[in-house]
């Protein structure tokens, strides 16, 4: 089992390093999280459900800079999150009457992650447009816009000669990608689609 | 429509908030009336929205990977497979031992090498098959080893007879036999040997070397009670310990301590009903030496 401090998952995460992350938090947390809402009435499925829009939350929080990597305990934020989202959930669905009260953890200010996720359409479409830019270009946009990543950071993490380099292809990458856009009416469509929905 | 690096830098500096105050003033006046800034901050802000979003479903995308009907471990299917199988070793193992020596007359299967060792046929000892091939060659054993398997005998039913006998006198030659005579004496029958590691065959006295052994004290002991006037009278070496007693199906029937003033089972099950007839097994396992002592008990009524 992938053994990393949380100091280190906090770190991961905001510097785009989260495949190794995620699967430690799927065999850290989901176990315990399963447990909790299995125990309460709840099915795998929940669990899952649960487990998943916890992760989702936890790493916008991360990626938004809202989480410290310092004296952060993931493992117990985790499962106040979860255990928060359950409560949430069997309220809303009105399953039973639950006399939970919420954890004194605040969590359920955040806007619904799955809202923002794409479905797999668009996201197939997507992951088209920016696999034309090429890996390199996608992963520099990647660090800039979604882990918002300094130029100098970005420099030591994908070995530019220096920031300058880093900012100069990073804006041709942003060129390419909005003409990409441009060009793709099936991607605007879909976008369009959304935004009235 | 060509698209300025140096604009996507302003616009991006402008969303970000960092340019200052004569800067941000002249970006917006300029937006008001440049169309091409217009939409290239439009799709500025949706491409950054795109690879953000892109980023979100490549984690839902590595949860959804992962396996989540997978049942605790407790629960799984290869633990259940692990449970059956252990049952099933037990219960295999439970059998063999039943049916491996020292099995009573209505076993016909049983493998047996009999022997009297005297004209009365009243004293046998209990040896394995294999130790009847290995004992052509082997020197009588002492009287010490063969005590307790005397000992034994004087609480078996009367009407058990021994899978294999040996005289205690070396000068009678070997004999098999399936034994089919009254308890204790041994039978008339064509001597044959059924064994698994001994072919099925006459054994041939002339040329027969005269064997004499006395096993040690028996691990796997099988005894028969005719109940309820007979109860299974503990030999010597089950003084102090416990005794596990399972049915046909492995279910537990009886845990008994001993500590040496236990004499018998009287056929009792743990909530003190008498067991109806079958065969059972037990597990002796004696507290001061830890060794264990296993066989069958074969109640009727």
């Amino acid at each position: 089992m992938l053994k990393i401090s949380d100091r280190d998952i906090v770190l991961q995460l905001r510097s785009g390093d989260r495949e190794k992350v995620i699967q430690h938090l799927y065999q850290t947390s989901f176990p315990k999280i399963r447990s909790y809402i299995v125990s309460r009435g709840g099915s795998r499925e929940d669990a899952r459900d649960v487990f998943q829009d916890t992760v989702m939350v936890f790493f916008r929080k991360v990626t938004e800079g809202l989480i410290s990597e310092d004296g952060m305990n993931v493992p117990a934020y985790m499962m106040n999150m979860a255990k928060n989202r359950w409560i949430d959930k069997i309220r809303r669905d009105q399953k039973i009457q639950y006399t939970d009260e919420y954890y004194p953890f605040d969590d359920r200010t955040s806007n619904d992650v799955e809202d923002q996720a794409l479905d797999k359409e668009r996201s197939k479409i997507i992951d088209q447009v920016l696999d034309s830019l090429g890996e390199r270009c996608s992963e520099l946009l990647r660090l800039v816009i979604f882990y918002d990543m300094s130029m100098k950071e970005i420099a030591e993490k994908m070995k530019f000669s220096g920031e300058d380099s880093a900012k100069t292809q990073h804006y041709k990458c942003r060129q390419k990608l909005i003409q990409q856009y441009r060009d793709n009416k099936i991607l605007k469509e879909l976008l369009s689609k959304q935004d009235e929905h | 429509m060509s698209i300025e690096l140096k604009d996507i830098e302003l616009i991006d500096r402008y969303l970000s908030g960092s340019l200052d105050a004569a800067s941000k003033e002249a970006f917006t006046t300029r937006l008001q009336s440049d169309a091409s800034l217009q939409q290239l901050l439009s799709d500025v802000k949706s491409t950054n929205e795109l690879v953000k979003a892109n980023e979100f479903a490549k984690v839902q995308v590595q949860l959804d990977s992962f396996s989540y009907d997978a049942a605790p471990w407790w629960q799984s299917n290869v633990t259940k497979y692990l449970a059956v199988a252990g049952v099933a070793a037990v219960v295999t193992t439970a059998v063999w031992l039943s049916s491996s020596d020292d099995k009573p007359v209505p076993v016909k299967e049983n493998k047996t090498v009999v022997q009297p060792s005297s004209p009365k046929g009243q004293q046998f000892s209990v040896v394995q098959p294999e130790e009847v091939q290995s004992a052509t060659n082997t020197k009588p054993k002492t009287k010490e080893q063969s005590a307790p398997v005397k000992e034994d005998q004087n609480w078996i039913a009367p009407s058990i007879v021994p899978d294999v006998f040996v005289p205690q006198e070396n000068s009678v030659p070997v004999l098999s036999s399936t034994p089919t005579g009254p308890a204790g004496v041994p039978p008339q029958q064509d001597p044959v040997v059924s064994s698994p590691s001994t072919v099925k065959t006459k054994v041939d006295s002339s040329n027969t070397p005269p064997v004499l052994l006395t096993p040690e004290v028996p691990v796997k002991k099988d005894f028969y009670v005719q109940l309820p006037n007979q109860y299974w009278v503990y030999p010597d070496y089950m003084k102090n310990g416990n005794l596990h007693i399972v049915n046909e199906s492995g279910a537990v029937i009886n845990d008994l301590t001993l500590n040496g003033s236990n004499e018998s089972w009287n056929g009792a099950d743990r909530y003190g009903n008498t067991v109806p007839s079958g065969l059972y097994f037990y597990k002796f396992t004696d507290a001061d030496s830890g060794k264990i002592y296993t066989g069958s008990i074969t109640v009727v009524y």
